[in-house]
C-alpha cells in the first residue's frame, strides 16, 4: 500500500478502482449497464420535458446572448417564426375578408331602404321646407315681440337661434326640390341674410347696453367724487385757509368737468342705444316680412300644384337629381373588394400586413356610408352633407420595415427586430380583426334602428314616428331649453329594440320600465304627446326632494356629491353622485370652428386602444383620468379642439334619473348611443347646472360619450345625477 | 484446495436500489416543478414595503404590470386599457374571487395604478393586490 492511497484495498495485488468494481459487476449481471443506461435515458428525457432545459436556455442566453445560435440557424428560427406568424395573419385577413363581405352586403341593403328614404325626403322637400319657414317666422314674431318689450337680451337671443336653425333646415329642404325652385331658394337666401342683419343689430345693442351700464358706473362714480370734492371746499371755507380754498375750488371745477363729460357721454351711450333698439326692431320687421312672403310663395305654389295647376312662375321638380346612395367615395361592388379580400392571398408577412389594411380600409369605408345613410335620417339631411360630417374610422397604424423582413436575420440584433416587425404585424391584424367586428355590429344596429325607409309602404296612419328624431330634438337645448325629459322616449326605444327581439350591444335587462314592457304594444301617440306636454310636465323638485321648490334645484358647484360610476345597494348613501372616471382622447381639429359638426371616429365607435390622427397631425390616444370635483378637465386640454369623453356606468336595475349637465364651451353627450344634450352653438363657461335631463338607464352597463368643444381658455365638463328617484 | 474469496462478499450497501430511489426522488421534484407555472416578469423596480406581507403566488392569478412609463401589461404581453378592461369583465364573469395582482414599477405614474384598481373595481374583482419589494432590514 502506497503512503499516497492509504484507504485503497487491494484486490489480486492490484488497487481497488470504480471501473474495475463496474467491469466485475458487469460481468457478473450485464443487466446492470443496460438498467443504468435506461435510467440515465429517463432522466435525460424528464430533463427535456420540465421547464429545467427552459430556464438552463435562458441562463445560456443571458451569458452569453451573441454567440447562442449561428447565423444560418438564425435565419431558419427567423423564417419558421415568419412562417407561424404568416399563417395567423392570413386567418385574421381571411377574417377581415369575411367581415368585409358581410359589410358590403349590410351597406347594399341599406343603400335601397335609403333610396325609399331618399326618394320620400324629396317628395315631402317642399312641404317640410314650409314647415321650416313657418317656425322661423314665428320665431322672428317672437323676437320682435320680445325687442318691443325690451325683454331681456337672452330671450331675444334665444328666438333668434331658433329662427336662424329653421331658416337653415328651410334653405336645405329647398335645395332638395331642385332647379325648379331658385327663385325660392333667392328669396329664403334673401330672408336668412335680413334675419343675419337683424342679429348683427341685436348683437350691437347688447354690446351698446353693457357700454350704457358701464357709462352708469362711471357717472355715479364721478358724482361721488365731485360731492366730495364739494364737501372739502366747505371744509376748507370753514378753516379759513385762502390757500386751501383755491386749490379745492380748482379740483371742484376739474371734477365737475369730467362729471360733465361722463354724463354726456352716457346721454350719447343711452341715444346710441335708443337708435340700435329702434333699428333692432326694424330690421327684425324687415327680415319677418321677408321670410312671410317667400312662404307665401312656397305655399301658393303648394297649393297650385295640388290643384294641378301651374303653381306660379315655377314648378316643383320632384324627382330632379335623385342621388344614388351606394355611389359614395366607399362604394364599390362586392366582387371588387380590397386585394386579398378572398382571392389569392400573399403568403409574405408584409403583403399579408398591406392586404390586412386594404381590407381594413375597405371595411372603414363601407362603415362610414352605412353611418352617413344613418347620420342623414337622423339630422334630416342630404347624404352628401352627412358624408362630410362623418370621418372615417382609420386608426393609425405603424408601417412595418418590408426590407428588414425580407432579409434573412443572420445577427441576434436582428433577429430580434425581425421578430418585432412579426410581432407588430401580427398584434396590428388581430386589432383589425376586432374593430372590423365591431364595425359590423355597429352597422347592424344601424339597421335594425333605421325605421324610415322600411315604413314607406305602410299606410300614413300606421307610420310610427322615429324615437331617434324625436329624442334628437328633445335633447337640443336650442328646441327643448334647460330641462327635458327624455327617459320615456328612451324607454320606449328600447323597449321597441326588445320587442323585436334584437339588442343593441350592451343593453342589458329589459330597460321597459313603466312605459309598456317587452311584448306590449307601444302607444306611440300617446307616448310623443306625453313628452311635448311642456312645463307642465316637469318635475318639481328641490333640496327638501321630490315636490318641493321650483322646478329644478340651485346646485352649488361644491354640491356634496359622491364621485363614483356605480349604483349599487351596498354603495354610499347620497342624494348626489358625479361621474368621476372618464378616459378621453384629443384634441381634433377645429379651425374657425369649422368641425362642430364634424363626427370624429369616437362618434360612431370608441375604441379605448386606438390612436387617431389628432390636431395639427399628432397623434391622439384615450387618457384614463379622474376627479375629486364634479367638474372634469382633460389632462392635455389646450384652446380650440375637441376632445371626447367616454365612460361605462352600471346600474343595478333599470331606472330613471335627473342629472345635470355642464361643458364648457359646446358639449354634446350621448347615453347608450342616443343624445341626451346638444347644446347650443355659442361659446360659455362652465356651470354645474347648464341643463337638466331626466334620462333612462339600463340595468347593467350604460355607455356614456360627451363631447366637448373647447374655443378658448380653459375646458371642462361634469355629470351629476339625483339618486332620488322622481 | 484454492478457495477463491470474493473480496465484496463484505456486507456493504445495495447500489440498484439505492440508485432507484435517487431517480425517484429526482424524477418527484422534476415533475413537481412543472406544476409550477413559469411566470415571465418584466423588469420592474417594486417600491418597498415594510409592512410586506410575502404570499404564496397562486396558479390561478393574473398578473397586471405597469411600467414606469404607464404601459399596461397582461403577464408580460403589452395590452391596450380597452383590451384589459375587457379581459377583467370576462375574469370577474368567471369567478369574482380571481385573484388579481398589479406590479408597478415605483416610478410608475399614479394615475396609471389608480386606472387599474378602478377598473377592478367596477367589475367588482375585489380581491387585488399590489406587489412590493421587501423592506431590508
Amino acid at each position: 500500500m502506497s503512503a499516497s492511497e492509504p484507504n485503497k484495498k487491494k484486490v489480486d495485488g492490484r488497487p481497488f478502482t470504480v471501473r474495475r468494481r463496474l467491469s466485475r459487476w458487469s460481468r457478473r449481471d450485464p443487466w446492470f449497464l443496460v438498467s443504468m443506461g435506461l435510467h440515465g435515458l429517463i432522466l435525460a428525457v424528464l430533463v427535456y420535458l420540465t421547464p429545467v432545459r427552459q430556464i438552463v436556455q435562458e441562463l445560456r442566453q443571458a451569458s452569453h446572448p451573441v454567440s447562442s445560435m449561428s447565423a444560418r440557424e438564425l435565419a431558419n428560427l427567423a423564417e419558421t417564426i415568419e412562417a407561424h406568424a404568416a399563417d395567423q395573419i392570413a386567418s385574421n385577413a381571411r377574417e377581415l375578408g369575411t367581415v368585409f363581405g358581410d359589410i358590403t352586403e349590410i351597406q347594399d341593403g341599406i343603400g335601397q331602404k335609403f333610396a325609399s328614404f331618399e326618394q320620400r325626403q324629396r317628395e315631402n322637400a317642399a312641404r317640410d321646407a314650409l314647415q321650416a319657414m313657418e317656425q322661423a317666422a314665428e320665431q322672428m314674431r317672437g323676437a320682435v315681440k320680445s325687442i318691443q318689450e325690451d325683454s331681456d337680451v337672452q330671450a331675444t337671443d334665444r328666438f333668434q337661434a331658433l329662427a336662424e336653425g329653421a331658416q337653415e333646415r328651410a334653405g336645405k329642404k329647398l335645395e332638395l326640390v331642385g332647379s325648379g325652385a331658385v327663385s325660392l331658394t333667392t328669396g329664403q337666401r334673401a330672408a336668412g341674410e335680413a334675419h343675419q342683419q337683424a342679429k348683427a343689430v341685436h348683437d350691437q345693442r347688447s354690446t351698446q347696453a353693457v357700454r350704457v351700464g358701464t357709462l352708469e358706473r362711471s357717472v355715479a362714480t364721478e358724482q361721488t367724487r365731485t360731492e366730495q370734492a364739494r364737501q372739502a371746499l366747505e371744509q376748507a371755507k370753514e378753516s379759513r385757509r385762502p390757500q386751501d380754498q383755491v386749490d379745492r375750488t380748482t379740483r371742484l371745477a376739474e371734477q365737475q368737468k369730467r362729471f360733465d363729460q361722463a354724463a354726456e357721454d352716457l346721454k350719447a351711450g343711452r341715444q346710441a342705444q335708443e337708435r340700435l333698439h329702434s333699428q333692432e326692431a326694424e330690421s327684425q320687421k324687415q327680415a319677418l316680412v321677408a321670410q312671410e312672403e317667400v312662404m307665401g310663395a312656397l305655399r301658393k305654389a303648394l297649393e297650385g300644384q295640388s290643384g294641378g295647376g301651374s303653381g306660379g312662375s315655377w314648378s316643383l321638380n320632384l324627382v330632379a337629381g335623385l342621388s344614388q346612395p351606394g355611389a359614395g367615395p366607399g362604394a364599390r361592388s362586392p366582387a371588387a373588394g380590397p386585394q386579398g379580400a378572398g382571392g389569392e392571398e400573399p403568403g409574405d408577412v408584409a403583403q399579408l400586413y398591406a392586404s390586412a389594411r386594404a381590407l381594413e380600409d375597405g371595411i372603414a369605408e363601407r362603415f362610414k356610408e352605412v353611418r352617413a345613410m344613418d347620420l342623414a335620417m337622423v339630422r334630416d339631411m342630404t347624404l352628401e352633407d352627412a358624408r362630410k360630417d362623418i370621418e372615417v374610422i382609420r386608426p393609425v397604424r405603424p408601417d412595418l420595415n418590408v426590407e428588414l423582413l425580407r432579409e434573412a436575420a443572420r445577427t441576434d440584433e436582428g433577429f430580434e427586430a425581425h421578430k418585432e416587425e412579426v410581432r407588430t404585424a401580427l398584434r396590428e391584424t388581430s386589432s383589425m380583426v376586432n374593430l372590423a367586428h365591431r364595425m359590423l355590429e355597429m352597422a347592424t344596429q344601424s339597421v335594425e334602428k333605421m325605421k324610415f325607409g322600411t315604413n314607406v309602404q305602410l299606410a300614413p296612419e300606421e307610420q310610427t314616428p322615429d324615437f331617434r328624431l324625436i329624442i334628437r330634438d328633445l335633447a337640443m337645448e336650442e328646441v327643448s331649453g334647460k330641462f327635458s325629459d327624455l327617459a320615456g322616449m328612451m324607454r320606449a326605444l328600447e323597449g321597441d329594440n326588445g320587442e323585436n327581439g334584437e339588442g343593441t350591444g350592451g343593453r342589458t335587462g329589459a330597460g321597459a320600465g313603466g312605459a309598456g314592457g317587452r311584448g306590449s304594444k307601444l302607444d306611440y301617440q300617446d307616448l310623443t304627446s306625453q313628452e311635448e306636454g311642456g312645463a307642465a310636465s316637469l318635475p318639481r323638485f328641490g333640496d327638501a326632494g321630490p315636490g318641493e321648490g321650483g322646478l329644478m334645484p340651485e346646485l352649488r358647484p361644491d354640491v356634496p356629491a359622491v364621485g363614483a360610476r356605480k349604483i349599487s345597494p351596498d354603495g354610499r348613501p347620497g342624494n348626489w353622485m358625479f361621474i368621476d372616471s372618464w378616459y378621453t382622447v384629443g384634441p381634433f381639429p377645429n379651425p374657425n370652428r369649422v368641425n362642430i359638426d364634424r363626427e370624429f371616429p369616437p362618434d360612431s365607435l370608441v375604441d379605448l386602444d386606438a390612436t387617431y390622427v389628432g390636431k395639427d397631425g399628432r397623434k391622439v390616444r384615450w387618457q384614463f383620468v379622474q376627479s375629486d370635483v364634479p367638474e372634469v378637465r382633460p389632462p392635455n386640454a389646450e384652446p380650440y379642439g375637441i376632445w371626447y369623453a367616454y365612460t361605462e356606468f352600471y346600474c343595478d336595475r333599470s331606472r330613471d334619473v335627473i342629472i345635470a349637465l355642464g361643458t364648457d364651451d359646446r358639449g354634446t353627450l350621448k347615453i347608450n348611443g342616443l343624445p341626451v344634450w346638444i347644446s347650443s352653438k355659442q361659446l360659455k363657461g362652465w356651470d354645474i347646472d347648464e341643463v337638466w335631463r331626466r334620462v333612462h338607464l339600463n340595468q347593467g352597463i350604460n355607455r356614456i360619450l360627451y363631447r366637448v368643444e373647447n374655443g378658448w381658455q380653459t375646458m371642462g365638463f361634469s355629470l351629476i345625477l339625483r339618486l332620488e328617484e322622481t | 484446495m484454492r478457495v477463491r474469496i470474493e473480496d465484496d462478499e463484505n456486507v456493504e450497501v445495495q447500489m440498484a436500489p439505492l440508485i432507484d430511489c435517487v431517480f425517484l426522488l429526482i424524477s418527484f421534484f422534476l415533475v413537481a416543478t412543472t406544476l409550477k407555472k413559469l411566470e415571465k416578469e418584466l423588469p420592474l423596480d417594486l417600491p418597498q414595503a415594510a409592512a410586506a406581507v410575502s404570499k404564496q403566488v397562486e396558479d390561478k392569478m393574473t398578473v397586471i404590470s405597469i411600467d414606469r412609463d404607464g404601459n399596461l401589461y397582461l403577464g408580460s404581453e403589452p395590452v391596450g386599457q380597452g383590451y384589459l378592461g375587457r379581459t377583467l369583465r370576462e375574469l370577474a364573469g368567471q369567478d369574482p374571487q380571481h385573484r388579481i395582482r398589479i406590479d408597478a414599477d415605483r416610478d410608475a405614474p399614479m394615475w396609471a395604478a389608480v386606472q387599474v384598481l378602478d377598473v377592478c373595481n367596477f367589475e367588482n374583482l375585489r380581491n387585488v393586490g399590489i406587489r412590493t419589494k421587501q423592506k431590508e432590514g
